[in-house]
């Protein structure tokens, strides 16, 4: 031992913002993975595909399934978009959520970190952060980019239902969802005893929900609970978010009270889950 | 200069079951073992320096600062070793080394910089690049002794740092512990049940037991070259005492002239000789050798 000399530090540590150095930390092991490259490309096919089209129908072609004017252009892209941004980032969301803070418990990681002057809630934040980023990088960035190039490629004459505003709804559509799926899953994480238990409880809390209302919508219960899966949740509130208009029609109250659960349900998770890390 | 540690009536408790009964005492800067058998409270008061339990009753300083307060400010100057793994799965051992750093405020250069030297430091350099969850036992000990000591931090708390290590890597631990005490004049708290461990690299041993603190021991005597007698004593003795502390020696008797009394090496015939000039007789003077594991079974052995 002591091959090298002990020399004390030339500079004062000055911790700061202790999350953004999680959040960096977590961001840069997340998008490296091969798994979430993969995700993410084939989230965004779709997305190539559009910009293909746009580029065409800028020319003055009509293109076959999406022929018509510009509004039947949008709805017809933007809603297969929102799903498969909303399919991708759930699989993302069963990558990287669970293994975040239960799959580090055993290991020791979670004491680590607080073992450093930060605290629990410094932990869960970058974490939720460092999710929420890659997930956004599978929808808002390539969205963005869609938008600005619909912006510089299509004639004026069809931008008329494609004001820059609404770049805002699509900057809110992409962190919103990220936001949100982030808290929920980094909320399972944390509470979850383990990174299999906090898998389980992510794809049945998605997948399950929307088995469940199709089983129960397929039963003929109503059609209010078509809407009420997490995934058509999400669905919704994005539609709102993009277009101004719900998706499905006549489950307001409904949605909201659901919704508010959901978020509701998250922030009391996340909460929890700060009070599981303190008691490591 | 601020106590290192300064416990008064601390008092904690899980639900109905008291961990920490009234606890007092105060720690001098350099190295303490912290001793007790198990369930004494030596792990709550641990959790309670590091901030990780809040001080409900009581008041606790660790370097001058109030545990219950500062506790971000506290751990900012620790360099904590836990007993379990803290690891960082998926990590190598210098990017986990560095992310310590990185997470006690360095920047990333130093951080980095750091993560070399501490990892050579403790004799990880040629297995630093090595995923932290293929290390064996003895070096994930080694590992939490650099992410310790990468901010180099003034007060290193240790708990069982050679648990797991072979005789080897056990002697080289503790000679690197002795140190970073002795060369670094870094403080320590070494929480360990081997005894040998604190004997070779503290100075004193805090013993608790029940909660309480039963007593804090030098323990580096010998080493300063020191011998500690038993002594009953008539006379005069309180003008004895005062003339004898002016020799370096430290003397405690009571109203009865019985006590102990530490004399440097080579000086008692000085002692006897000013005892004489006093009028104080010396009706014993034996040896006080205990080892420190007689001294913790009766400090443990006796009721709070």
């Amino acid at each position: 031992m002591s091959a090298y000399p002990y020399e004390p530090l030339a500079e004062t540590p000055r911790p700061r913002a202790p999350w953004r150095t999680v959040f960096s930390m977590y961001a840069r092991r997340h998008i490296r993975r091969k798994s979430v490259i993969i995700v993410i490309l084939l989230a965004n096919i779709p997305t190539v595909v559009a910009a293909v089209l746009l580029y065409l129908i800028g020319q003055g072609k009509q293109i076959g399934p999406l022929s018509g004017s510009l509004p039947d252009v949008n709805l017809k892209m933007a809603r297969p978009f929102i799903d498969n941004f909303l399919t991708a980032s759930a699989i993302l969301g069963a990558i990287i959520g669970p293994p975040a803070i239960a799959g580090e418990r055993r290991a020791g990681g979670v004491l680590f970190h607080l073992l450093r002057p930060m605290t629990a809630r410094h932990l869960v934040t970058g974490h939720w952060m460092a999710v929420s980023s890659v997930l956004c990088a599978t929808g808002l960035v390539p969205v963005m980019a869609l938008f600005l190039f619909a912006r510089l490629v299509l004639p004026v004459s069809l931008l008329a239902s494609l004001p820059w505003a609404a770049g805002l709804r699509v900057i809110g559509f992409g962190l919103g969802m990220a936001a949100l799926i982030g808290v929920v899953v980094i909320s399972i994480s944390a509470v979850a005893g383990s990174s299999r238990g906090a898998l389980m409880l992510w794809l049945l809390l998605y997948f399950g929900s929307k088995f469940a209302m199709d089983v129960l919508t397929m039963a003929k219960v109503g059609r209010i609970v078509r809407c009420l899966s997490l995934p058509d949740l999400l669905k919704q509130a994005a539609t709102y978010i993009l277009e101004g208009s719900p998706r499905y029609e006549g489950c307001g109250p409904w949605w909201l009270a659901a919704m508010a659960l959901v978020v509701g349900g998250a922030i009391v998770g996340l909460l929890r889950g700060v009070s599981a890390v303190e008691r490591v | 200069m601020p106590p290192l540690i300064e416990a008064d009536d601390v008092t904690f408790r899980y639900g109905s079951r008291t961990a920490l009964d009234g606890l007092s005492f105060s720690l001098p800067h350099g190295a303490t073992g912290l001793l007790g058998p198990n369930g004494a409270g030596k792990t709550t008061l641990v959790r309670l320096i590091v901030g990780h339990l809040p001080v409900g009753v009581g008041k606790l300083w660790v370097q001058g600062l109030d545990a219950a307060l500062d506790s971000c400010a506290l751990r900012a100057t620790l360099g904590l070793a836990p007993e379990g793994d803290v690891l960082v799965p998926g990590l190598s051992g210098v990017a986990y080394v560095a992310y310590a750093g990185r997470l006690a405020g360095l920047s990333s250069r130093a951080a980095m910089d750091r993560a070399h030297m501490a990892l050579h430091h403790v004799g990880l350099g040629a297995d630093r690049y090595r995923r932290v969850e293929e290390y064996s036992k003895g070096m994930r000990q080694r590992l939490k002794l650099a992410q310790a000591l990468v901010h180099d931090p003034s007060f290193l708390i240790l708990d069982e740092p050679t648990d797991g290590m072979d005789p080897g890597g056990r002697d080289e631990m503790l000679e690197l512990l002795a140190n970073l005490v002795v060369e670094h004049g870094k403080n320590m708290l070494l929480c360990t049940h081997i005894l040998d461990d604190v004997q070779r690299v503290c100075q004193r041993a805090l013993v608790i037991s029940k909660g309480k603190a039963m007593g804090c021991v030098e323990l580096d005597r010998a080493a300063r070259g020191v011998d500690t007698y038993q002594v009953v004593l008539t006379g005069a003795v309180q003008g004895f005492a005062d003339s004898v502390r002016q020799h370096g020696v430290t003397i405690r008797v009571d109203d009865e002239g019985e006590g102990d009394i530490s004399i440097p090496q080579g000086e008692v015939d000085t002692v006897i000789a000013l005892g004489r000039e006093a009028g104080v007789e010396f009706r014993r003077l034996l040896p006080a050798r205990e080892r420190l594991e007689d001294l913790f079974a009766r400090l443990v052995r006796t009721e709070p």
